[in-house]
């Protein structure tokens, strides 16, 4: 990185590519929600902690809802 | 005291979290719905787990709080009153009609 030799975690923190759920390395399949970066199976849901798919999530308090959680919780 | 303006409508709701053994008094006011407190409970508890599960259950009606969109006035929940968050699944043990039980 800016031709520095760096260990594999402080590379992805200096790209920006730690889970931001895990704060361990992103190498595959990833994430960008919320102007976080999380792995696909950490980015869930804080009520019922199943996995959600960008796009269709709800943000309240900066924290990802599914739709349905969204709905009991904060949808009066 | 603690920041707390008197005579804003607001009281100490009591709250058992069953299945951890933890107890919380949350600030209410009556106008609050069940979802939002639900949702303050989980916050203020800070265990990452799943809670769909969990529901608010009114010991002294024996109720289930399920509509989450009714407000504490609209239930009629007031001062003084314990409420639990609980799973709403639980272990039973039934007997068959040849005497087995099962769980």
């Amino acid at each position: 990185h800016d031709g520095l030799p760096l260990c594999e975690t402080h590379y992805h923190e200096k790209r920006g590519s730690l889970c931001s759920s895990c704060t361990k390395p992103i190498s595959g399949r990833c994430v960008s929600a919320m102007g976080q970066k999380f792995h696909p199976e950490h980015f869930v849901c804080s009520f019922c902690r199943r996995q959600l798919n960008k796009g269709t999530f709800k943000e309240h308090d900066h924290k990802p809802f599914c739709h349905k959680c969204y709905e009991k919780l904060l949808n009066p | 005291e603690n920041g707390t303006v008197v005579g804003d409508a607001t009281w100490l709701l009591p709250i058992h979290v069953t299945d951890m053994n933890v107890f919380r008094k949350l600030r209410v006011r009556g106008d609050m719905h069940i979802g939002g407190i639900m949702l303050r409970l989980v916050e203020e508890i800070d265990v990452t787990r799943d809670w769909s599960d969990h529901a608010l259950w009114w010991p002294a009606k024996r109720k289930w709080l399920t509509h989450t969109r009714s407000t504490l006035d609209q239930l009629c929940v007031t001062a003084a009153m314990e409420l639990e968050f609980t799973p709403m699944h639980k272990m039973a043990r039934v007997q068959l009609p040849d005497l087995q039980m099962i769980d």
